[in-house]
């Protein structure tokens, strides 16, 4: 396809992949509304999806944090973690999760004034 | 708690996605304007897809020449975590008509589920729907405005505070921190610690989708068979 994006092509694809996406989405919010007041007489299931959650925001957390962390850039390692105690503190102090993402990326980057 | 009230707190809520939003919707901007997209076709996408990484994916296939087809299997296949999502809040909106579930399934992205996820039960029964929607609504404005403001001045701005974008680099990873800092329950300590585990694994062998998908799974049951012991 040499040519550049912005034609019909562009636009088909866009559209595919957004209905599928949406339909991935949707269908499973659907269809497990149906089986919700089957699933609340069984606590096994119910504790199940209770910790799907958060085990799935750790792996997000993880995918998030993406590449810097495979390199031995020590320094970025350091500002990381700096970045992640700044969380870590404010969400002690206020326990909001926009001061803490805030109050992270405040961190980091004078984090990043010391250690680059 | 009225619709309108419920409606601003759910917009409210979403300030910190929308911190996590601006610099990943500014840089898909300034990478659209890099693949010769234009700023239309840029916001198309992320008004349509609304999907971060896989959008990056999609223009960058196309830019390579990969068939209309392929490029949108493989846009979808970096969606399929997002399966997990509806049912994981389908416990906490059982009230949601059929209209509303379809109008709510659309916004439900990695962020926008993490913040629904920690959220939700302190908002009544019948006002989750307005809240869910100010939320994702809010999510939603700020990834369409940070397109179109990657797409027409993104580069200029990246060169003259090229610290910025590191900077805002971290905003995502600080935002699923804190959520998950605000879940970490004696209960599920085990379960979290695990899913860490797993995506990590994943992560660093270059399979992070799956990773997500495997730690979904492997977190809660290893949680379960620990509380059953």
């Amino acid at each position: 396809m040499d040519q550049t994006v912005t034609d019909i092509y562009f636009v088909y694809a866009v559209l595919l992949a957004a209905l599928g996406t949406y339909l991935i989405r949707a269908v499973p919010f659907l269809l497990s509304a149906r089986k919700e007041k089957s699933r609340k007489s069984r606590p096994q299931i119910n504790l199940f999806f209770q910790m799907m959650g958060p085990s799935m925001i750790a792996a997000l957390l993880v995918t998030s944090i993406g590449s810097p962390l495979q390199t031995e850039d020590y320094s970025q390692i350091l500002n990381y973690l700096i970045g992640f105690a700044g969380v870590g503190a404010s969400h002690w102090l206020w326990k909001n999760p926009g001061i803490c993402v805030l109050a992270g990326v405040v961190c980091f980057s004078v984090s990043q004034l010391f250690f680059t | 708690m009225p619709r309108f009230q419920a409606f601003f707190q759910g917009l409210k809520t979403s300030l910190p996605v929308i911190a996590g939003y601006i610099p990943v919707g500014f840089a898909f901007g300034v990478a659209a304007e890099g693949a010769q997209v234009g700023t239309a076709y840029a916001l198309f996408t992320s008004l349509f897809i609304y999907a971060g990484a896989s959008q990056f994916a999609l223009v960058g296939l196309l830019k390579d020449g990969v068939p209309v087809l392929t490029a949108a299997v493989i846009t979808v296949g970096l969606n399929i975590r997002h399966f997990l999502y509806g049912p994981g809040i389908s416990g906490e909106t059982e009230e949601f008509k059929l209209p509303q579930r379809l109008i709510s399934a659309f916004g439900l992205t990695d962020e926008v589920f993490s913040v629904a996820f920690s959220r939700i039960r302190e908002i009544p029964l019948e006002s989750r729907f307005w809240w869910l929607l100010g939320l994702e609504l809010g999510a939603y404005s700020c990834w369409a405005g940070s397109t179109v403001a990657g797409s027409v001045g993104g580069k200029t701005l990246l060169n003259y505070y090229s610290f910025l974008g590191q900077a805002l680099s971290f905003a995502l990873p600080a935002l699923f921190f804190s959520l998950l800092l605000s879940m970490l329950e004696k209960g599920r300590r085990l379960a979290v610690f695990c899913a860490l585990a797993v995506a990590a694994t994943f992560h660093w062998n270059g399979h992070s989708e799956m990773g997500i998908i495997a730690a979904a799974f492997i977190g809660p049951i290893t949680g379960m068979i620990w509380i059953r012991r």
